[in-house]
């Protein structure tokens, strides 16, 4: 135990240099991009394994960093994208975010980014001034959402029918408006009092990559819809901002 | 930070990784850590512990019953630490099995389950009768008449039918339920317990040791398996990984606020019972404490106990059998089980199927007892070796595979291998201990126990071999191409199957 006084900075400085030390791991780890072990890292950072050991597993713990399936090695995990502000402070942000902004800038509503990957929806980007009401009923039942319609829309009917608990009439249904309109909107499903219009996000090829959603309240919505030409320029903005995916089988599954 | 950064701008996607994980169909990262303590606890049922088995540690241990407590508290707590070694790493349905399999290879791996799998039976069967007689019992008291003969079975059967509806209808639903159960049961014991100690004036002389008289490790050790029985179940709570969120650091976490938890109701309640100087049960059905309670004037309380006691008991059959449902997904899933067992429900995210399985085969062990022997007293002594043999046998094999899994991925340290083999060290002779002093009414369950793992075990070897899926043993819910970096924005990601994984990866 260390006497009072220096005790202070004897529990404060190891600490700092925890944090150091796990973005030292982080580096490593993101300079191998097929995994790294521990005593790798240990070795290349002079650093003694048990240290090593205690920070990448709280790192594993809190997900920044994956064990490879093989459990020998580690990988970056996706929460290490919260870390971009401490290794990259003035780096551009992405693209995508960039359309975004812009678009909750002029429309003053809260606007939603979600990509569809493998016939399921991964909100990419939530309007943090105005979330979701239930991001996970959004999820669980793509009928419930303006989102969700559109990719239930695109989607066979086998497996727009896996998908939601929405009848196959409901399913004809949202899938006919979204062909007229070729957008989408909900009114009061996910939480009583909101509503919601989203336009579909395609490469240039005409797949469905993702969706633009804004959000407004139920009394708003009519007007609000003279943002859809706005929404589509995003959309648009957005096909070409994303990276389009390396492989086909997400554009593959949402082909018409 | 060049790496890092260029990384994080470009969030490639990793080779080597599938867009599934192995545990798709189950609700993936959706229950916190709450769920998992009360899962663990109720798999405990410390009421029932306390209430029903303590006289059995003073019988054993003597003078030395609470010493004996708390050495089982320290190895407890050991065990939670060398279980956590994997914890931390792997998250799995398949719990200690899942483990030793990645540690010591599919053959250990395979007795090790089996192991495990006697044990969440042995102790569902048993507490589902223990739990039917209790409300059998309960409505016999309210309506002032001898309750009729099939009422017992009935309960059962309705027990059986509301287990399984419980573990269908979703993990959480389970867990809450569980958990309200035993924080009344916890509430219960603990008040009970300190009427009792202030009748007596907190005489607490009988916890101290007797040194006068000779040093009898063999009580000790007695007094130690005795206690052990006490925490059989903790464990159940790591089964329920891939279903946590963040696994690595809450199932651990709750683990050992388990133990602890557990542990100090135990000391708690051990110390009223010692200091009130219980005397020794007339029946299996009396309660000591609850006699104490009444002589310090808590009368009238016997309904209500015996009530919270069948529902803590209702309780720990519905969190064995959660456990043994998701042993046996984890198997299932390896092809080691038929594929019913892996099969989920899309509604709910749970493996229904193996659900109502699993119920009816823990619902008819009790039912047959009773068409067999016509009476509901007796099957403890069968189901009961069976719990503790195959318990404490699939940790101890967790206490070995603990260091030697950790040689075979690079991360060996010396203090975990030394917790592991004191700790392995400690229930292997508990273990011996148990089998070497075993009376002639506990004899044939041991040996059923025997014979019936064996068999499990020759039958899991034999399927291994012909399918050829020895390599297949200790899947676990291994990362996904969505939980890294390259998962996100833009990549090819997640199976609509995980909602829980989707919505947290996104931000």
């Amino acid at each position: 135990m260390p006497s009072r006084d220096p005790g202070a900075e004897a529990v404060a400085a190891p600490r700092a240099n925890n944090i150091a030390l796990a973005l030292e791991i982080l580096e490593q780890v993101a300079r191998h991009r097929t995994g790294v072990t521990a005593n790798d890292i240990s070795r290349t950072l002079d650093v003694p394994r048990a240290t090593v050991y205690r920070i990448v597993n709280s790192l594993v713990q809190d997900e920044f960093l994956l064990r490879r399936p093989d459990l020998k090695g580690f990988i970056l995990g996706a929460r290490v994208v919260e870390l971009a502000h401490l290794v990259a402070p003035t780096s551009a942000t992405a693209g995508y975010e960039q359309v975004l902004e812009s678009l909750r800038r002029e429309t003053g509503q809260a606007i939603h980014f979600a990509r569809f990957a493998d016939a399921g929806i991964v909100l990419v980007d939530e309007d943090r001034r105005s979330p979701i009401s239930d991001p996970h009923g959004l999820i669980r039942d793509p009928a419930r959402s303006a989102i969700g319609r559109l990719l239930l829309a695109e989607v066979p009917a086998a497996t727009a029918t896996a998908m939601s608990s929405a009848s196959l009439d409901d399913l004809a249904e949202i899938a006919e408006a979204a062909r007229v309109l070729d957008y989408t909107q909900q009114i009061g499903l996910l939480s009583p009092d909101r509503a919601c219009f989203a336009v579909p996000v395609r490469s240039p090829a005409g797949a469905l990559l993702g969706a633009l959603a804004l959000a407004t309240s139920v009394s708003r919505i009519s007007t609000a819809a003279r943002h859809v030409g706005l929404l589509r320029q995003a959309a648009a903005a957005l096909a070409e901002a994303l990276p389009l995916p390396v492989h086909s089988r997400a554009t593959g599954a949402a082909a018409p | 930070m060049r790496a890092l950064e260029r990384a994080i701008a470009e969030r490639q996607p990793i080779a080597g990784l599938e867009t599934t994980s192995p545990v798709h169909g189950l609700r993936r990262r959706t229950i916190g850590g709450w769920d998992v303590t009360g899962q663990s606890v109720a798999a405990v049922a410390p009421a029932g512990v306390v209430l029903v088995n303590p006289l059995a540690l003073g019988e054993r241990a003597g003078s030395f019953a609470f010493v004996s407590l708390l050495v089982t508290l320290g190895i407890a707590v050991l065990l939670a630490l060398t279980i956590s070694v994997f914890a931390r790493r792997i998250a799995s349905t398949g719990s200690l099995y899942t483990f030793v399999a990645r540690g010591l290879g599919p053959v250990a791996g395979i007795v090790a389950g089996v192991a495990l799998a006697l044990g969440y039976g042995g102790i569902a069967a048993s507490t589902l009768m223990n739990a039917s007689r209790r409300s059998v019992s309960l409505i016999g008291h309210a309506t002032g008449a001898e309750p009729p003969g099939w009422l017992l079975p009935a309960v059962i059967v309705g027990f059986g039918v509301i287990i399984t509806t419980v573990i269908a209808c979703g993990l959480r639903l389970s867990t809450r339920v569980m958990l309200v159960i035993e924080i009344l049961a916890v509430a219960m014991i603990l008040t009970v317990s300190i009427v009792v100690l202030n009748s007596t004036g907190w005489n607490l002389a009988d916890l101290v040791p007797d040194l006068s008289a000779p040093f009898d490790p063999g009580a000790v050790l007695a007094g130690v398996g005795v206690a052990l029985v006490a925490f059989i179940g903790f464990e159940s709570g790591t089964g329920l990984g891939p279903e946590t969120r963040r696994p690595l650091a809450t199932i651990p976490r709750a683990l050992l606020w388990t133990v602890l938890g557990v542990g100090v109701v135990y000391l708690i309640g051990a110390a009223a019972q010692l200091s009130g100087d219980a005397a020794p049960s007339a029946g299996p059905m009396d309660l000591p404490l609850v006699s104490l309670a009444a002589d310090a004037g808590l009368s009238g309380l016997g309904p209500l106990i015996d009530l919270i006691i069948a529902l803590s008991f209702l309780a720990c059959a519905l969190a064995s059998t959660t456990a043994l449902v998701r042993l046996a997904f984890a198997m299932s899933r390896e092809q080691l089980l038929p594929a019913a067992f892996g099969r989920t429900w899309k509604r709910f995210g749970t493996p229904a199927l193996g659900a109502a399985i699993i119920a009816a085969g823990v619902t008819a062990v009790p039912c047959v007892w009773i068409a067999a022997t016509g009476a509901g007293e007796g099957l403890r002594s069968y189901t009961s070796p069976a719990a503790v043999c195959g318990y404490i046998a699939a940790s101890v094999l967790l206490c070995i595979a603990a260091p030697v899994f950790l040689v075979r991925i690079g991360e060996f340290t010396w203090r975990s291998a030394l917790f592991a083999l004191i700790c392995a060290g400690a229930l292997a002779s508990a273990l011996a201990h148990y089998v070497v002093t075993a009376n002639e009414s506990l004899a044939p369950g041991l040996v059923l126990a025997v014979v019936l793992g064996t068999i499990a075990v020759v039958a899991c070897l034999f399927r291994m071999r012909r399918l050829g899926i020895a390599d297949r043993l200790g899947l676990y819910d291994s990362p996904v191409a969505s939980d890294s970096i390259g998962g996100l924005p833009g990549r090819p990601a997640h199976p609509a199957a995980e909602p829980g994984a989707q919505a947290d990866a996104s931000r």
